[in-house]
């Protein structure tokens, strides 16, 4: 037995754990990948232990109120903002709200996109044609303008925000699941459990489903970036989150474009915050991408 | 002189964990009009020698490492790709496996034939254009005319490959090689391509290598065959002596394997056991060894060299080569 | 080819009118429902009645979606409580500037895009390959506002090489027969305001191109390593055919027909991230009214930047699949 065909049966064997250990043990020799997840663990860690991180209250003034804050200093590592704020502090709070939106919407998009792909194509026939066309409508509507008019129409707010940007990620999951799930129902493992007696909700939940997840899960991860920065976006286009206290990245990036020539600080450390956790994070989704589909590689 | 003079090719190809020795060492000669075979299992290298022949490896990991091509007395080893190009396609034509991705899905037809006349025969686009009609037409496409205006998709497998067919002998050229040309091929669709091979060759006096795992395909075409495994030739003998005499146990193996319709065997089919060997290592024995009933003590332990047996045109590398006793038919076998 | 068309037509039906009823919703959910929408919130009580009695919400809901339907057919898509233009007026004068942009994104972004992602695949796995999916993975992660700023900053600010917001200088007097500014200037010979309106679009052009750049060159990088390795390749090669000519007629040629897939796809984003960029560059377009309805709650001026959007991408990517269609053979005569 060569050493592929004896590959390939322990893959067979170990099934589903294997096809994950493997894909993990891929994605821990991927540098990219290794740097993402350290970046991103960071940004958690600041996010989570904010209050013993940030040297001030975020909201508290500690300086005076300038028209033309100061810089970076010993004292103050990102400078003070307009109204004499830490903007160090500001922007370590800042985290909470980057990484909570990206979570939920995700999660929103997720629960319903895998839903919806999944009765799609698991049932076919004329649910798939009416779900497939709705989603592809959503789809032919680009992703923020949907964002702003749901916010819009719902007033701004955290949750109007992440609902909207969960949304417009339901049609990405659901086609994709859907694929997935047509191109696992015709495969051969599927066709013996199906001969065996497996059917219905059980052949869906236990054989198609977690082989059909791969590509969705790969999105998910992307699409965690991308909702950073669509939330960022809203708050740029002033339809952040209500309370105007709520340090948020883009709306700190939004309300001092104007203050570009002089206080550069004030845009360049937020903006580079989204920037370096959105990149983390696509780190890793890639990595993760080549690690789940091998062909990828050389 | 001979045509083509191979001499020592050696191909290996530079991967990143390892090399693979693809092609160790193999000699041959072509005149001009002799048909000759390659037979071996897929991965034993058959592929490989002909691409390297003509210079087109994959790149940049494979590489000629040894020997020489010799071609109308040049060789062509070594020779700057821009005189190589003048032969490929030219001189030397190649018909490739899969007539389904051999093709480009995006161009017609008709210009992946003239693409060919114009670089090399310095035809204007008219002229091309009714030589590639005519070229159809040889081929036995119906309707040549309108049909250099279709893309491939419009063929069917076999009238696919007989584009390949055309494109390959647009140039006239000396030498046809033909790897696996009918392997993806249904088998009535096989004969056809197989006739059709064999007629053009004769009409045009061209020399041909065909490339294949399939020994029955050869019986009808090939002047003389060489039996290729794990990169070298292991017997090499006229291809009706061969059918009849085989000497090295693995062309024994192959015989036993191919479907015969005349019934002179009575015998089941029997398989080859085991796989190929890993081309990464290549010890100092009979490669063939770990799969052979006839290994000896020698086997294992040195590498045998091609040696004159039986007749003055066959060679065999085998230190205990097949008994008399043990072949598939004595004497009127008709290949 | 035209029967293709023709079909692809017939399929635009449901997704039009599925959207319209997507935007009928949308407007009948906005706060204080569509004649607030239309009027403005400081609207009068009467005011209020009266339009509701024009628009017919006191009648059933399909008529009331049947007379909206006829509405946007007939381009009326109300008046804007800012201007107290209509709408569609409003999209007339704004649109060139933005299509203008995204243009000029879309023509930087596959300039750039393709040949850097066909030299990575080239020189696979090489150092120009390595740092090109570095770059490109970088070039997504920037939100389009903040590259845009920083562009600013750099290129206007610092080093003063480019101007820093709107399409044109403000001294300078063009006829805007088109409303394309590069355009409008070689109509009237003036070659100084073609190279200023040049000039002015540069820095937002990039801002807005650099992600389709990104993407762009990773598709075409993929498509290259998949088309460098199919058996037509070889036979091209087989041939004898130099190597720029393999390149140019067998690889290239199928190795963008994903290429024009993807930018298609890229229309949205170029729409969305146009609303970003015109805000940093002051740039006068559909991105900056729609700001400025959101801000003023101008939900006619709205709702129609939405229609409008929508429709172009419908449109563009209606563009992309018959273009597909006639580079793809395969497609062409299914």
């Amino acid at each position: 037995m060569s050493v592929a065909e004896a590959e390939a049966k322990t893959r067979a064997v170990e099934g589903q754990a294997g096809l994950w250990s493997d894909a993990f043990d891929r994605l821990k020799r991927n540098p990219g990948a290794v740097a993402g997840s350290i970046v991103v663990v960071l940004f958690v860690i600041v996010a989570v232990f904010a209050p013993l991180v940030a040297p001030y209250d975020p909201n508290e003034q500690v300086g005076s109120l300038a028209a033309n804050p100061e810089g970076p200093s010993g004292e103050h590592w990102f400078g003070l903002d307009e109204q004499g704020r830490d903007f160090f502090s500001r922007v370590v709070y800042g985290s909470r709200l980057s990484l909570l939106t990206g979570v939920v919407s995700v999660a929103i998009g997720l629960l319903f996109g895998v839903a919806l792909g999944a009765l799609a194509g698991y049932l076919g026939g004329w649910v798939d044609t009416v779900i497939m066309r709705f989603m592809d409508i959503m789809l032919s509507i680009p992703g923020l303008l949907l964002a702003i008019a749901i916010v819009t129409a719902t007033g701004r707010g955290l949750l109007p925000i992440m609902l909207a940007i969960g949304i417009i990620n339901v049609p990405v999951f659901a086609r994709l699941l859907r694929g997935s799930i047509l191109a696992q129902r015709e495969a051969d493992y599927v066709l013996a459990a199906r001969s065996l007696g497996a059917t219905g909700p059980r052949l869906l939940g236990v054989h198609i489903l977690p082989n059909a997840i791969a590509p969705v899960n790969v999105q998910a991860t992307l699409a965690m970036g991308t909702a950073i920065i669509e939330v960022a976006a809203l708050s740029f286009l002033g339809l952040g989150p209500a309370d105007p206290g709520f340090p948020e990245w883009g709306k700190m990036v939004a309300d001092n474009s104007n203050r570009l020539t002089v206080s550069t600080h004030l845009i360049f450390f937020p903006g580079f915050a989204i920037v370096l956790s959105v990149l983390g994070i696509n780190l890793i989704g890639d990595g993760l991408r080549e690690a789940i589909d091998p062909k990828l590689r050389a | 002189m001979a045509l083509l003079s191979v001499r020592d090719l050696e191909v290996k190809f530079f991967m990143r964990r390892a090399t693979i020795n693809a092609v160790n060492g193999i000699s041959f000669d072509l005149d001009a009009g002799e048909t000759l075979a390659i037979v071996g299992e897929s991965g034993c290298g058959k592929s490989v020698s002909s691409l390297a022949i003509l210079g087109i490896l994959p790149k940049p990991a494979g590489k000629i490492t040894g020997g020489e091509v010799r071609f109308a007395d040049v060789d062509l080893v070594g020779l700057p790709d821009s005189k190589l190009r003048e032969i490929r396609g030219r001189d030397i034509a190649m018909i490739f496996q899969d007539p389904m991705t051999s093709l480009n899905p995006v161009l017609r037809v008709g210009r992946q034939i003239t693409e060919t006349l114009r670089k090399h025969l310095d035809m204007g686009k008219a002229e091309a254009d009714e030589e590639a009609r005519s070229l159809l037409e040889r081929v036995g496409i119906p309707d040549a005319a309108s049909r250099l205006r279709d893309y491939p998709h419009q063929f069917s497998g076999g009238m696919r490959q007989r584009v390949m067919i055309a494109m390959a002998i647009a140039c006239r050229p000396k030498i046809l090689i033909a790897d696996e040309p009918t392997t993806a091929l249904d088998v009535t669709i096989q004969a056809q391509i197989l006739d059709l091979l064999r007629h053009l060759v004769e009409e045009e006096n061209m020399a041909l290598i065909l490339i294949t795992h399939d020994l029955g395909v050869v019986a009808g075409i090939c002047d003389r065959t060489n039996v290729m495994y794990a990169g070298e030739f292991i017997e090499t003998a006229p291809t009706a002596e061969l059918f009849a005499r085989p000497r090295h146990p693995y062309t024994l193996g192959l015989l036993r394997s191919v479907p015969r319709l005349d019934a002179a065997r009575k015998e089941k089919l029997q398989p080859i056991g085991g796989t190929p060997p890993d081309l990464r290592s290549r010890p100092d024995a009979c490669s063939f060894a770990p799969r052979c009933a006839y290994a000896t003590q020698e086997s294992r332990e040195r590498r045998p060299a091609l040696h004159q047996i039986d007749g003055p045109d066959h060679f065999v590398a085998c230190w205990n080569p097949v008994p008399v006793e043990d072949m598939p038919i004595q004497g009127e076998e008709t290949a | 080819m035209l029967r293709y068309v023709v079909r692809r037509l017939v399929l635009l039906v449901p997704i039009l009118i599925g959207l319209s009823i997507l935007v009928f919703v949308f407007v009948r959910s906005l706060p204080g429902g569509p004649a607030i929408a239309l009027l403005g919130e400081r609207a009068t009580q009467e005011s209020v009645e009266a339009i509701e009695r024009e628009l017919g919400l006191d009648k059933p809901v399909h008529e009331q979606y049947l007379a909206y339907a006829g509405n946007l057919l007939s381009g009326d898509l109300g008046a804007s409580i800012q201007t107290r233009r209509p709408v569609v007026d409003e999209l007339k004068d704004r649109f060139p500037a933005t299509i203008e942009l995204g243009f000029a994104a879309m023509l930087f972004a596959i300039l750039a895009g393709v040949p850097l992602g066909y030299v990575a695949a080239k020189r696979y796995q090489g150092f120009l390959d390595q740092s090109s999916l570095v770059l490109s993975l970088i070039g997504i992660s920037f939100p389009i506002f903040f590259l845009a700023l920083i562009l600013k900053y750099v290129f206007a600010v610092k080093l003063g090489w480019l101007p820093s917001i709107g399409r044109l200088d403000v001294t300078r007097t063009l006829e805007h027969p088109t409303g394309f500014y590069t355009l409008d200037a070689l109509i009237a010979g003036d070659f100084p305001a073609f190279m200023d309106a040049v000039r002015h679009l540069v820095l937002p052009a990039i801002a807005l191109g650099t992600i389709p750049l990104a993407i762009v060159a990773r598709i075409t990088r993929a498509a290259t390593l998949d088309v460098l390795s199919e058996d037509y390749v070889r036979t091209a090669r087989a041939k004898g055919l130099a190597p720029s000519v393999v390149d140019r007629r067998h690889v290239m040629r199928n190795a963008l027909l994903p290429v024009v897939t993807i930018v298609g796809l890229q229309t949205g984003l170029l729409l969305t991230g146009a609303i970003l960029t015109e805000r940093v560059f002051a740039w006068p377009g559909l991105g900056t009214m729609i700001i400025n309805a959101i801000s003023f709650r101008d939900y006619a001026v709205l709702q129609g930047g939405l229609v409008f959007f929508a429709l172009i991408i419908v449109l563009v990517n209606l563009l992309v699949d018959v273009s597909y269609a006639f580079l793809n053979p395969r497609i062409r005569y299914r």
